[in-house]
């Protein structure tokens, strides 16, 4: 199995990410209802109906994966409204400046980026680990990634390790109070919820399994 | 411009000290548009300048805040009492009185 | 002359505002909204690349300040300035005032002539400001009777 990712399977795993976001909005709703107020299921939708409009777009060319994942940020930055559209694209736009091959990545450089994008995102929103936010999910799905990566296993592992790691992350959101964000207002209320942003957050890595680790037929 | 106020002269009250009273003559009071113009003048000025809203018993405020203006919650009818004191405080006031 | 730009959710209130404050500057300062999402005005967010227009529309060496409203308008803010160059960067503050009044203040500040920072710190001032003087109830009793 390959062990480079394309620009086409990127190029696929966003558009499977979008699809996920739009068939999720109301879940992101509800969770954000509970917590938040109530906009990140339809800010992410904005965001990613728009994002799945330019990928869809045959005419739409990138350079290499940095500008694919430019381009993938400034649309979220200018789209998605609420405070994930700087957090979101702050992630793709520091993993659009680590190193990679041009029009592929391999098992390092795609880690390297997700590390990249992952203390962007930490630096823009100011949060930690356990603070009930995205990089509840992240965080670990990144850390599992370079522990794959550093024992040596396949692409596709390390993105199913990723993607364990990502869930269980998301999950532990429920059983922990928010220190950021709107739902910080409600101190040990918000305990009980699932984070809306660790749930987005989530669906990257899940459609990265599929989108990533298996070959994009027309390439 | 105001024919009452401009009749004011700034008392000399001790030393660089000076005080005037102004009525507001503008029917909406003491608004934003005519603050912004008192800030602007009275920045001019190094002296140290304040007003008191004598109709309402107000706290004293920097004549060259405008948000502190705004505070005097000065409405048509009201007195002010202006306060400066510095090198430049009569011509101040004298600067001043006929914006109210 | 600094340059004022003017971050809101929403795109009336950016607008508004800016409509408010260019009277308060009397000409002369260049005041930009940034409110709404580039291909949605009307919907209610803040956009970093917006909001890097409005800067790159009102610059001037003597700097620009932002004014904003609250939550992901700090972040998008943020993140406009990390799109300039250093010595851009290095000109620009985020203002903690509220935005109305900071606005206000500030664009008769800037058309003052005052630099960066006492714009700012006479727009912060407006965190103090008190706009009613709370009467006591049995005093407000009294009055009303």
């Amino acid at each position: 199995m390959a062990q480079e990712i394309t620009l086409g399977q990127l190029r696929r795993w966003l558009i499977l990410y979008a699809d996920r976001i739009i068939a999720e909005e109301e879940q992101l709703t509800r969770l954000d209802a509970a917590i938040g107020d109530a906009d990140h299921g339809v800010n992410m939708r904005r965001g990613l109906e728009k994002v799945r409009e330019r990928l869809l777009d045959e005419e739409t060319q990138y350079a290499d994966v940095g500008a694919f994942f430019r381009s993938i940020a400034m649309t979220l930055i200018s789209a998605v409204g609420g405070a994930a559209g700087p957090l979101y694209g702050t992630f793709f736009l520091r993993a659009a400046t680590s190193p990679h091959n041009g029009e592929r990545v391999d098992l390092p450089q795609f880690t390297r980026m997700l590390r990249f994008g992952l203390d962007g995102l930490q630096q823009r929103g100011k949060a930690h680990i356990n603070d009930k936010t995205m990089v509840d999910t992240i965080q670990p799905a990144v850390e599992a990634m370079e522990a794959a990566l550093a024992s040596g296993q396949s692409l596709a592992v390390a993105l199913a390790a990723a993607k364990q790691a990502a869930r269980l992350g998301m999950e532990h959101t429920i059983e922990i109070r928010a220190n950021k964000g709107r739902a910080s207002y409600l101190g040990d209320r918000s305990i009980g919820h699932q984070d809306p942003g660790a749930t987005s957050a989530y669906f990257l890595f899940e459609t990265a399994v599929v989108a990533l680790s298996t070959p994009v037929p027309k390439e | 411009m105001d024919r009452a106020n401009t009749g004011v002269s700034p008392t000399p009250t001790e030393g660089n000290e000076h005080s005037a009273t102004v009525t507001v003559k503008d029917p909406q009071g003491l608004h934003l548009r005519t603050s912004k113009d008192v800030v602007r003048v009275a920045s001019q000025y190094q002296a140290e300048i304040t007003a008191q809203n004598l109709s309402r018993s107000s706290i004293q405020v920097d004549v060259k805040s405008i948000l502190q203006l705004m505070q005097l919650q000065a409405r048509q009818g009201h007195v002010l009492l202006l306060q400066a004191a510095g090198p430049d405080a009569a011509d101040a006031l004298n600067a001043l009185c006929v914006l109210f | 002359m600094i340059g004022l730009v003017l971050v809101s959710h929403s795109r009336l209130i950016a607008d508004g505002l800016c409509q408010l404050a260019d009277q308060m500057a009397g000409g002369g300062v260049k005041i930009a909204p940034a409110g709404g999402l580039t291909d949605d005005p009307y919907t209610l967010g803040t956009d970093a690349a917006l909001i890097l227009e409005a800067i790159e529309s009102v610059w001037s060496e003597d700097g620009v300040l932002l004014l904003v409203d609250m939550g992901s308008a700090v972040m998008s803010a943020e993140m406009a300035l990390e799109f300039l160059p250093d010595e851009q960067r290095n000109r620009c503050l985020i203002s903690n005032a509220p935005l109305v009044e900071g606005a206000i203040v500030a664009a008769l500040h800037a058309g003052m002539g005052n630099r960066l920072h006492d714009v700012n710190a006479a727009a912060e001032d407006a965190l103090n400001a008190r706009k009613v003087e709370r009467v006591p109830e049995n005093v407000k009793d009294k009055t009303c009777g």
